[in-house]
């Protein structure tokens, strides 16, 4: 009976970020109704102020909601992908098309309503570097099979005491940040993003030109999504209201994310046009392009933040990886399942490989399964796709050649 | 009924998904119908994942226990 409370607890805190997320995204959206001529200077200065507070605040707020949602659910993609191959079973996989089926939808029509322009994001204006989505999506896949969990979720285990998943957060960092700035860096560069495809943009329905009207296109993919969710067996573990809502829940975090992200990057040219002459002002995009969660870049921009501190400033990204560590800290510290947990030889071996695998595919392709597979894929990037399509084939071979190694021991 | 006497004792500690799983089937191919193997995990998503092995392997799942971030399967191979 007390674990219910305690699980109560952690629900009703989850609810109550979601609420507080809601209320500060019209916190900033209050701003477009107020006329940028009337406003003073300070004014200004005051109210561009308060938008990156409230930007940097709600970062950490859906952080910590995926944190608690993860901890609390073990929802995983790592899991969904190769769980079909372990246990033939789809209940995790179910629960990721439940995310995507939220996020997709909410994402589209915050892109119609005019709150997001998602075809500034990096996953539709960026060039189609397929050879980069390709490889890096199926190093990341084989990855996050040998470090037992997604990108999210190795942050999660660190939170609930598992050392065995710090390892893997902390060869993740060092790969990502290599592959980002330092030694990997130049062959990301110099030789997987120099093959590119020529192509406008990368979002599907304006790649097929109008020829299918948009609306089609959401509805066949989310019809997809649905057929899968609604065919699951009746004694599966699906039904149980626990997957669904865990699927809900990412979803929205995703969709949030857009929301607070897209409004402040329309907010902020509206009212300071001296600063930013539109949409396509340099300073804006580098600072406010429109973004979702991910940890691809995310993890290693905190530990760079943290380590160097002069000259470097707090942003959602950061704030959303610092809200992961303590919504999950909170969730399993509530609910009483934090244990320090430390890895057999084998597993920290695993542990540290998977790590560097995903770090340095997560970067070449751009995204992690949370960045490309959810933020990505609601905007109906054709790389986003690509990309997971491959992160799903490199965790099943992943986990075929581990179950195939694990056989020959012994 | 007769307490269960245990053939095999695997201690998986400290392992991640989806080590426990293949780990518990490998053995599990090895012994023989009838006999009982106690598995021991600590990763939360063995709670769910190992159950699932045993129904789709068509063994039998005797008891579940659960212990401080420690669980302890009693299965009896099909």
């Amino acid at each position: 009976m007390k674990q219910k409370i305690r699980e109560g607890i952690v629900l009703l805190l989850i609810v109550a970020g979601f609420i507080a997320t809601l209320v500060l995204i019209f916190k900033i959206r209050r701003y477009l109704s107020i006329d940028p001529d009337t406003l003073s200077d300070e004014d200004l200065a005051a109210i561009k102020q308060s938008i990156k507070t409230t930007v940097i605040v709600s970062g950490f707020i859906i952080g910590g909601l995926m944190g608690a949602i993860v901890q609390r659910s073990k929802f995983c993609i790592a899991a969904a992908c190769h769980s079909i191959v372990t246990i033939r079973e789809l209940t995790q996989s179910r629960a990721y098309a439940m995310a995507l089926f939220v996020a997709i939808l909410g994402t589209q029509v915050l892109y119609r309503m005019g709150d997001v322009d998602i075809t500034r994001s990096i996953y539709v204006s960026s060039p189609f570097t397929w050879l980069s989505y390709m490889v890096g999506g199926f190093i990341f896949g084989v990855g996050i099979v040998y470090a037992g969990g997604c990108a999210s979720r190795i942050l999660v285990r660190s939170s609930e005491g598992n050392l065995g998943g710090l390892v893997s957060v902390l060869a993740f960092i060092f790969s990502s940040g290599a592959t980002l700035w330092g030694i990997t860096a130049h062959l990301r560069v110099d030789v997987f993003n120099s093959v590119t495809a020529e192509m406008q943009t990368q979002y599907i329905p304006d790649i097929l030109g109008g020829a299918v009207p948009y609306y089609i296109v959401i509805a066949v993919v989310e019809v997809v999504l649905l057929v899968f969710m609604l065919t699951a067996s009746r004694d599966s573990e699906w039904w149980n209201w626990r997957w669904p809502v865990a699927g809900v829940g990412i979803g929205l975090t995703i969709v949030f994310a857009w929301w607070i992200n897209g409004i402040a990057y329309k907010v902020l040219p509206y009212l300071d046009s001296f600063s930013y002459t539109g949409p396509d002002d340099p300073t804006l995009l580098q600072f406010w392009r429109p973004k979702s969660l991910t940890f691809a870049l995310a993890d290693a921009q905190t530990f760079r933040y943290i380590i160097l501190w002069t000259g470097e400033s707090i942003n959602f990204a950061i704030a959303s990886v610092l809200g992961v560590i303590a919504g999950a800290l909170v969730a399993a510290v509530i609910s009483g399942s934090f244990t320090w947990v430390a890895p057999p030889l084998q597993q920290f071996k695993y542990n540290l490989v998977g790590g560097l695998l995903m770090g340095f595919g997560a970067v070449l392709a751009l995204g992690c399964n949370i960045g490309q597979g959810l933020s990505g894929f609601s905007t109906l990037s054709i790389g986003s796709i690509l990309t997971m399509s491959f992160i799903f084939l490199g965790a099943i071979s992943g986990a075929k050649y581990m179950n195939w190694r694990l056989m020959r021991e012994l | 009924m007769s307490e269960t006497s245990v053939a095999q004792r695997i201690d998986l500690s400290g392992q991640n998904c989806p080590m426990p799983v293949l780990k518990t089937k490998k053995h599990l191919d090895a012994m023989q119908s009838g006999e009982v193997l106690e598995v021991i995990t600590t990763d939360p998503g063995s709670k769910s994942d190992i159950p699932a092995l045993i129904k789709r392997l068509g063994s039998e799942l005797i008891e579940l226990k659960e212990n401080g971030g420690e669980f302890t399967f009693l299965i009896k191979k099909g």
